[in-house]
């Protein structure tokens, strides 16, 4: 029966449009924090995905070595399915062409997941099988630079190949060994007859594993008993991974830039409720004096609330899932596939949000309804105060932290974001009411518009400092959100020295050095040094009172010269004096991260050798000079003997564009990475993420425009009867709708210019921590802010002035 | 004369037809003096008072109020009328809650311009015997007081005529009769006139005229 009462005042309330403000403002958050979830739910289980089919499978182990029998038995009692790919750098030769390339031995499982895209002469192929034996299949830069055609043969070792197709695309590209030389994959079998792998080449092994998480733990446990110096293992959902944490990191921000717009619609929610608990007051009183019980009306009336949650919930998300749909739209061309269909993540932290909303912002208020007698409620007296408002409060302060925690789902950054959150409002509002609170004159201030506007705002001070802060933050928030897009990158861009390096060279073999350098000369272009690079493992050896050696556990491309590079600075130690033999220099993070210390005894492996020898100095390295950076870096004595590619980085003038076209043409196996194309994606990244941005950011003014509409439904009523009053004693309806306009333009003033400050301060930081730049007044935020906050704000009061100035105040009197 | 009607007919449409509020009423009251007009709940009385006021229009007919052709007028020229001539108390006192009892009382001066709103005020306040609750707030004032502070707004508007609803309808006997000894004192000294609505019959005996209603018309 109650459900029945329940759904007949939920419906009738909501035709009414007595909830429609709390209503739609939740459906507002729930849109607002569903998109986000959604969105980041799909782009993580596209980034899983993609993270798996980039390793080859679940778990990856590479090594130097073969897996040690035990280990390898082990490993297969666990039933998982396992690939072993061989990776080795070899000479191809057809005719009289030869390249070195990356070879990929692979076995019949290959691939474990995904499959591998082809091309023959004219088709292409999607193929979840090795290639056959005798058949090569080759990268189509290898192919262009060898000269050949699908069909002819290459020979590897002491074996020839029929080329059968060139790749387009494979799964477990995550090899970083050969990485830069262009890739041939044969089968395993083919191996033995290329007489290539001998005792001491350099072979790189991997084994790939694919199966329940359970058993890929223990799989995992066991090769780190017995992993090795320069041993990897990688996991694709790997909590370490960048790319995943950024994803989260960035979803929690998304979350918490959301988190304002549910706060806002939270006090919306709660601002109603109180003014819907005033409403029913009469009605809860004639159901007592009918005989119901408390808690039968609590119940009744918690079921109007839920199924209001309900319906909000369906509602936001198709909000939700349209404004997805735009973000994804917005963002499509940055992800490799389509996203994947969402889990129920966002359908659980949607619902969680309305009901923790509606728990600490309604539930207090129902329970002070419930709780006055028929008898007050009938003789309309105020009851007296109780501990419902200490309730109150305490509910909505553990809501809001709720809300955050349910967000970040970390406890300590729930505290630091819920308590910065309290501090900027009690900041915030304190600040905003001592200027309301600033007036004194005696009475309304009726006889003019301006002075009853700021008497009014006065009177009006604690809900008005209310919204001139949701207002402030929402503005401030879209400046800021705005101005990077627009000024910040520009400017970035503009502080970078006019000839600085804007293209890297990279894999240059020894050979090609002098033709290089000829080239460049010839097309004059300033040439800078070409630094050498090998791929290294460093171990700390021990030292004074350790007994175990610490392993640096990751490869390090390492450079050599006696010079030290430009845009470096020694902070610990001296630079390699004259021609050094001994000592490495670090860069201070590195050092940092891995704590090595000026005189640590190191171990460094690099192509067959190993040397003992010790941290000389530590390297303050400038990141942005757009110049090769090391971590590592030798006297060249140590790497004389080291196999090496060369890496340098030039100016091109954009009037020279055409040379990079005619290098790469001329060096196919040098890779160039043009700076000017990085820069533009990277614009074009925070242009498309500050987008989206502005899409939440949109949704948090929507929500302080519903908390604004809340505190106007909650006070029209004194505002009607207060006009009716005013008009009787002869107040013209210009008087009344201009004070009205003034009150609310000054409010939205206000409110512009806050957030003004608000977003000068935010770029303040981001120019000075973020993008290095010198501070920077914007002029342009101080204008748009004060006009944005002034005609949203005026926009909502037409309605206010509107609906006090049409009734007859005759009838407003005698209805009250 | 200060208040003078001609055949004044007020109707409003509704979902049964076109209802006949007031019906052809004439009536004059000269300046300083009282009128009272009374007569059973829906006969159309606080109508009458919203129309010789200049609340409200009539569908027919011509008020003049000191003059002035209210019937002619639109909302803003009346509330002028209103500003310059006429003062309110309402059956249920009408305060604003935000405002003291002193600021309720300048409220009308105020909207005159009148730069001596506020010493004004705080002698009618006294006079009406609430010299030592001008700070005081309409929800910490019983209903008597309210009623006092009501009939100090009015009388501190220096209007011509003063229209009183009901004053005594929310107030138990004994303050409801000391109210409208108040009213008439205050009035006597302040030589307004003032038409009162009212079921109170001692009440409208004090009145120089009195008109009963009845169904709209003059009975």
């Amino acid at each position: 029966m109650l459900l029945g009462l329940s759904l007949k005042l939920f419906w009738r309330e909501l035709k009414s449009g007595q909830l429609s403000i709390m209503f739609f403002a939740l459906v507002l958050a729930v849109g607002t924090v569903s998109s986000i979830s959604l969105f980041t739910d799909r782009l993580e289980k596209a980034l899983l995905a993609e993270t798996q089919e980039f390793l080859g499978g679940d778990l990856k182990f590479e090594s130097n070595d073969l897996i040690e029998d035990k280990t390898y038995e082990e490993i297969q009692n666990l039933n998982l399915k396992s690939t072993e790919i061989v990776l080795f750098a070899s000479m191809l030769a057809s005719g009289d062409s030869l390249q070195l390339a990356s070879i990929k031995a692979v076995d019949q499982h290959y691939p474990l997941v995904g499959g591998v895209e082809l091309r023959s002469k004219s088709e292409k192929h999607y193929v979840k099988r090795p290639p056959g034996q005798g058949q090569v299949w080759l990268d189509v830069r290898l192919m262009d630079i060898l000269k050949i055609k699908i069909g002819e043969t290459v020979s590897i070792g002491d074996a020839d190949f029929i080329v059968s197709y060139s790749i387009l695309s494979e799964p477990d590209r995550a090899s970083n060994s050969f990485a830069f030389a262009p890739k041939a994959i044969i089968n395993t079998l083919d191996l033995e007859k290329t007489n290539v792998v001998q005792p001491g080449s350099r072979v790189r092994f991997s084994t790939v594993y694919l199966g329940e998480k359970e058993e890929l733990l223990l799989a995992k446990s066991i090769l780190e008993k017995t992993k090795q110096p320069g041993d990897n293992i990688r996991e694709a959902k790997d909590s370490n991974d960048s790319l995943g944490k950024a994803i989260e990191r960035s979803g929690n921000f998304f979350l918490l830039g959301g988190l304002l717009a549910v706060l806002m619609a939270a006090f919306t929610v709660g601002m109603s409720s109180q003014r819907f608990a005033r409403r029913h007051v009469e009605y809860v009183a004639i159901l007592k004096s009918l005989g119901t019980e408390s808690w039968e009306i609590k119940l009744l009336y918690s079921l109007i609330f839920i199924e209001l949650g309900v319906f909000a919930i369906f509602l936001g998300l198709i909000l939700g899932w349209f404004m997805q749909e735009a973000f994804t739209g917005i963002l499509k061309q940055y992800f490799p596939t389509d996203l994947p269909t969402p889990g129920f993540k966002p359908l659980l932290i949607s619902s969680l949000t309305v009901f923790i909303c509606l728990i600490g912002f309604v539930y207090p208020n129902l329970v002070k309804l419930v709780k006055i007698s028929p008898l007050n409620i009938l003789r309309r007296e105020e009851s007296k105060a109780s501990n419902s408002s200490y309730l109150m409060f305490a509910l909505a302060l553990s809501a809001m932290f709720l809300l955050v925690f349910l967000y970040t789902q970390r406890l300590l950054l729930s505290s630091i974001v819920f308590f910065t959150i309290l501090f900027i409002f009690v900041l915030g509002y304190g600040l905003i009411l001592s200027f309301f609170r600033s007036k004194t004159r005696l009475g309304l201030g009726a006889h003019n518009s301006l002075s009853l506007a700021w008497s009014e705002l006065h009177r009006r001070k604690y809900t008005n400092s209310l919204q001139v802060l949701a207002f402030s933050m929402a503005i401030g928030l879209s400046l800021i959100a705005f101005s990077a897009r627009t000024d910040l990158m520009s400017t970035w861009e503009s502080t970078l020295p006019a000839d600085s390096p804007n293209n890297f060279l990279i894999n240059i073999s020894k050979s090609d050095l002098n033709s290089i350098s000829s080239f460049l000369e010839e097309k004059n272009i300033e040439e800078s040094t070409f630094y050498p690079i090998t791929n290294t493992v460093i171990i700390k050896l021990p030292k004074g009172g350790e007994e175990v050696s610490k392993p640096i556990d990751r490869n390090f491309n390492a450079t050599w010269s006696s010079e030290l590079p430009q845009g470096n600075k020694v902070i610990s130690g001296e630079w390699f004096k004259g021609d050094s033999s001994d000592g490495l220099s670090v860069s201070n993070d590195i050092a940092t991260r891995y704590s090595l210390e000026i005189g640590d005894p190191v171990k460094v492996f690099f192509a067959d050798q190993e040397i003992d020898t010790y941290i000389q100095n530590i390297r303050e390295v400038n990141w942005d000079n757009f110049s090769p950076n090391f971590f590592l870096i030798g006297p060249p004595e140590i790497f004389k003997n080291s196999p090496a590619t060369y890496i340098t980085s030039l100016y091109v003038p954009k009037e020279k564009d055409k040379v990079i076209s005619e290098f790469m043409s001329e060096f196919k196996t040098v890779s160039v990475l043009s700076i000017d194309a990085i820069i533009n994606q990277v614009n074009d990244i925070i242009e498309q993420v500050s987008k989206a941005l502005e899409v939440i950011l949109g949704l948090t003014i929507f929500s302080a425009m519903f908390l604004t509409l809340a505190t106007i439904q909650d006070g029209f009523n004194l505002r009607l009867h207060q006009s009716a009053i005013l008009r009787t004693f002869g107040a013209s309806t210009s008087l009344l709708q201009k004070s009205t306009a003034l009150e609310f333009a000054l409010l939205g003033l206000l409110a512009g210019l806050l957030g003004a400050l608000l977003a000068q301060i935010g770029i303040f930081f981001l120019e000075t921590q973020i993008f290095d730049l010198e501070a920077t007044f914007h002029a342009n935020i101080w204008i748009m802010g004060p006009i944005i906050g002034t005609v949203l704000i005026c926009a909502l009061s037409i309605i206010l002035i509107l609906s006090i100035t049409r009734k007859n105040p005759k009838e407003i009197i005698y209805s009250s | 004369m200060i208040i003078k009607t001609r055949n004044l007919t007020k109707k409003v449409s509704s979902e049964e037809g076109e209802l006949i509020i007031l019906n052809d009423i004439n009536l004059e009251l000269e300046k300083e003096k009282s009128l009272a007009v009374v007569g059973p709940s829906g006969s159309g009385k606080s109508t009458l008072l919203g129309l010789l006021a200049g609340l409200d229009s009539p569908t027919s007919g011509e008020v003049f109020l000191n003059n002035r052709p209210l019937h002619e007028l639109n909302e803003d020229q009346r509330a002028k009328v209103r500003k310059e001539n006429v003062a309110f108390v309402f059956q249920s006192f009408e305060l604003l809650p935000g405002l003291t009892a002193l600021e309720n009382v300048m409220l009308p001066s105020e909207l005159n311009r009148d730069k001596d709103a506020e010493t004004r005020a705080s002698e009618y306040l006294t006079r009406v015997g609430l010299g030592k609750r001008l700070k005081h707030y309409p929800r910490q004032l019983s209903g008597g007081e309210q009623q006092r502070v009501a009939i100090a707004r009015a009388f501190a508007c220096k209007a011509k005529v003063l229209f009183v609803d009901e004053p005594t309808g929310n107030l138990d006997n004994k303050t409801g009769t000391k109210i409208s000894e108040l009213l008439f004192e205050v009035n006597e000294e302040s030589s307004n006139a003032l038409v009162v609505v009212t079921h109170d019959t001692n009440l409208a005996s004090k009145c120089d005229n009195q008109i009963e209603l009845s169904e709209g018309s003059i009975a």
